[in-house]
């Protein structure tokens, strides 16, 4: 059927409907069914993909091994005294909590410990300590140490005067750690919180950790530990363990019936004991034995444990993931180093390639006949343009790299994406000179004006939104460039300082993140600012093109 | 025009401005000496990257002036850059080779390292694996699960890049101890975190890895191997047997009162090996 008898359908429709026509009506809602569908199906992906980027960009979700349960303590009851203690932290301090073997390390370690082990925030730990309080000085002191590091511990402390000193030095000190009584632990200033101490750990009979048909068990949920101590488990097999029946041991009849719900009935065995000595001594030798108990006792007694998992979740791009520097391969601080470099880079790229382009499109347009040099020189331009930057990046290499002499860093990176994006600049400022109507320039040459005050006066200013698009599309490509690059920018992630110095930008950044496994959740996060990096820039395009258009015809 | 041009550059001005600040560093940064300066570039092995990167951050620390860089394309262009001049000192996680050595390298142990046999944790239900099986698996004898009372599938083995140090330290414990050699049905990865990523995300996976990755990917599990789990204690003892020495390259003997001098001086005190076991790896000193 020809065009010609289907136009010639519609029109007989409208008069009588033949069963050709009907036909001809189905055919067209199906095909407008079918081309909805597949609008709504690409929307409803392309809303899926960022959506999924920015949800796993914005949160982190993860269950996180630790020796210690989730249980916290604010108060730490000591051995000697009646007193509990509560140790403080300065408020910027991104902690709440911490399991008790990373509370003596901030203590004791022969390097000062960083806070980024704990809660990724590369601040240094401060910690300080009063003497001067007798026993109780001493007890906390016995507690924090591990051993014979007496020593370390005096060197890396800060002593104060009381606790008031105390607490006014560790509001004042970032990453500051200090300890005082229960009872001062009341009103305290903004600047100063509480951080809780996590110190019970899941100890096991060694023959629960055995190898059986090849399998072990690893680690445990926290609702599966909470379901252990319920009394609902029988077997380890039922949480992932070998094949063993369960046995509950505790340490006298309070504690037990403090942790089983006494309405439900309790299927495991238990075991009550009175003193440490039976304590220990039943959950090594009883098959499939476990019990809730401290985590130095693992350490002092050499017992077996079961990692406990604990399910994190939080804000993942942050201010403070914005505005930080990065530091330990990127897994500590933020990115804001890398930001500025991505800007640095774009920057500068477009200095070097937009007059180079904007001039070349000029004179094709401007300046040349239509000729065969400009057929084989536009299509040295589109090949340019689609060659994968990969081989941009090799040549960047070899040319700027070794040849030039430059060195993998900041200039051979900007002049590789440079030659890279002039195409893309030449061919958009080209289209955009061709659309400005010969009318403009045969009425500013009929004026009198010289050939480049017209360019300059006429042809430039009324192309320069198809021009500036171009630009925009040429730093959308510098910012998703990676392949070019791994080749000549380097790895180093701190601030740019001269036309050496090797660096990282986001979508680099993101790479080595990904490639070194140091964080998925950083991984995301620095994706998810690339994506809005993105989604500003084309949203600009929109609004300096209207806003260019609107000057134009003013 | 003009305008939007000012405003950008104001704005990069002033991000500047905000982003510089961000660095946090609390007080007291002990002694600050200022005898080293300049830029220094380091390069090597992917496994020794995080040693080194927090080392050289800490040493910074001490002597502001100095900038050092580390590139991680992976041993063998570690010590080639090392001999090449290209890095001022090179690293690799395996040992030299003897042309290497006649060609001027000289080696420093800054410490030691083991490498961990990992599986796709939710697909393997093993948590054990005989060294026999990981050879055969890795000379592609075994290429089903089944065969060792695993599910029914193939089992998709990962091996790592030539220049990497950890394949063939991995290679000299398994494949190589039996005369026999890799499988080419394998596929190549090309750095430790790469391997994690993807044990970690493909079905029946095999990989392995130097200790410091273990539990990177939440996907992967480390087996024990005959029994003897992956652990420095095992490695000091030697019961564990895939293990290997991380080395610090220079060519020639070091130059006394050097930069690279007071690095690897740094590296192989207390606090340097601090570092290193703050990244899971094994202090040499122990």
């Amino acid at each position: 059927m020809t065009g010609i008898d289907v136009l010639k359908n519609r029109r007989s429709n409208t008069v009588q409907s033949s069963p050709q026509s009907r036909k001809i009506n189905r055919q067209e809602i199906i095909a407008k069914g079918i081309i909805c569908f597949f609008t709504a199906f690409t929307i409803a992906i392309l809303v899926w993909i960022v959506g999924y980027l920015m949800v796993k960009g914005f949160r982190y979700n993860n269950d996180v091994s630790y020796d210690v349960t989730t249980q916290i303590e604010r108060e730490i009851p000591l051995d000697n005294t009646d007193e509990d203690v509560v140790f403080i932290i300065n408020s910027k301090v991104r902690s709440e909590d911490i399991p008790v073997a990373g509370l003596r390390k901030l203590y004791n370690k022969a390097r000062k410990e960083n806070w980024g082990f704990y809660n990724q925030q590369n601040l240094k730990v401060v910690p300080f300590a009063y003497e001067g309080a007798g026993s109780f000085s001493d007890d906390v002191m016995n507690f924090i140490l591990t051993g014979s590091d007496l020593e370390t511990y005096r060197k890396n402390v800060s002593q104060t005067s009381s606790w008031e000193d105390m607490i006014h030095r560790v509001g004042q000190t970032p990453g500051a750690l200090g300890f005082i009584p229960a009872s001062k632990a009341e009103g305290l200033p903004k600047s100063v919180k509480v951080l809780s101490v996590r110190r019970i750990s899941l100890i096991v009979s060694p023959s629960v950790l055995r190898i059986q048909d090849g399998r072990m068990m690893r680690e445990i949920s926290q609702a599966d530990a909470d379901k252990l101590f319920s009394g609902k488990v029988v077997n380890w097999k039922e949480i992932g363990g070998i094949d063993l029946p369960v046995t509950l041991v505790f340490w006298d009849s309070k504690d037990a019936s403090s942790i089983i719900n006494r309405d439900e009935p309790v299927l495991a065995k238990i075991q009550i004991v009175h003193s440490e000595e039976d304590f220990y001594s039943s959950i090594v030798n009883t098959n499939g034995a476990v019990a809730l108990g401290h985590y130095s006792s693992i350490e002092s007694e050499g017992l077996s444990f079961i990692p406990v998992l604990r399910h994190e979740t939080g804000w993942n791009l942050t201010w403070h993931f914005i505005f930080e520097s990065p530091a330990r391969s990127g897994q500590w601080g933020g990115v804001s180093y890398i930001i500025l470099n991505t800007f640095f880079l774009i920057l500068f790229t477009i200095i070097f390639s937009t007059p180079v382009g904007i001039m070349a499109a000029i004179y094709l347009v401007e300046y040349t006949n239509q000729g065969r040099l400009m057929r084989i020189l536009r299509m040295g331009t589109e090949t340019l343009a689609g060659i994968p930057s990969i081989v941009f990046g090799l040549f960047g290499f070899i040319f700027f790299v070794q040849i030039c002499g430059l060195g993998i860093g900041f200039i051979s990176s900007t002049l590789t994406i440079t030659l890279m994006v002039l195409p893309t600049i030449i061919r958009s400022s080209e289209e955009a000179l061709k659309s400005v109507p010969q009318s403009f320039r045969e009425g500013s040459l009929a004026l009198g004006a010289s050939k480049l005050q017209t360019i300059i006066k006429v042809v430039l200013p009324a192309a320069s939104p198809g021009i500036l698009t171009g630009i925009i599309l040429a730093i959308g490509r510098t910012v998703g460039e990676t392949a070019v690059l791994i080749y000549t920018l380097g790895s180093n992630y701190d601030l740019v300082t001269g036309p050496s110095s090797s660096a990282r930008v986001l979508s680099l950044h993101l790479y080595m993140l990904f490639s070194e496994a140091l964080s998925f959740d950083r991984t995301f996060a620095t994706g998810a600012i690339l994506v809005i990096l993105v989604l500003i820039t084309n949203l600009s395009t929109t609004w300096i093109v209207k806003g260019v258009n609107k000057n134009a015809s003013v | 025009m003009k305008k939007i041009i000012t405003v950008l550059m104001v704005l990069l001005a002033a991000s500047a401005f905000v982003f510089a600040n961000g660095q946090q560093d609390a007080a007291g940064s002990s002694s600050v000496e200022l005898s080293f300066a300049g830029n220094y570039a380091f390069g090597g092995s992917t496994t020794v990257e995080p040693i080194v990167r927090a080392a050289a951050e800490s040493f910074q620390e001490m002597y502001p002036l100095v900038k050092i860089s580390y590139d991680a394309p992976g041993s063998s262009a570690g010590v080639k850059g090392a001999l090449a001049g290209t890095y001022s000192i090179g690293a690799a996680s395996r040992s030299l080779k003897s042309s290497e050595i006649e060609a001027g390298a000289i080696p420093y142990a800054v410490a030691k390292d083991g490498v961990a046999v990992v599986l796709n944790k939710g697909t393997v239900p093993m948590d054990n694996m005989a060294l026999k099986d990981v050879i055969a698996i890795y000379a592609g004898e075994i290429t089903n699960w089944k065969a060792l009372g695993g599910p029914d599938a193939e089992i998709v083995v990962y091996n790592r890049d030539e220049a990497s140090g950890t394949r063939s330290c991995f290679k000299d414990a398994t494949v190589k101890t039996q005369k026999k050699s890799f499988t080419e049905n394998a596929a190549i990865v090309t750095s430790n975190g790469d391997m994690v990523s993807k044990v970690g995300s493909t079905p029946y996976a095999i990989g392995y890895c130097g200790f410091g990755y273990i539990g990177k990917d939440a996907g992967t599990k480390a087996v024990t191997v005959n029994k003897i789990p992956p652990t420095p204690a095992n490695v000091l003892n030697a019961s564990y047997a895939v293990a290997r020495e991380l080395i610090l390259i220079t060519k020639g003997d070091l130059v006394a009162g050097s930069l690279e001098e007071a690095f690897i001086n740094y590296i192989m005190s207390e606090e340097g090996q601090e570092i290193v076991a703050e990244e899971k790896f094994i202090p040499i000193n122990s």
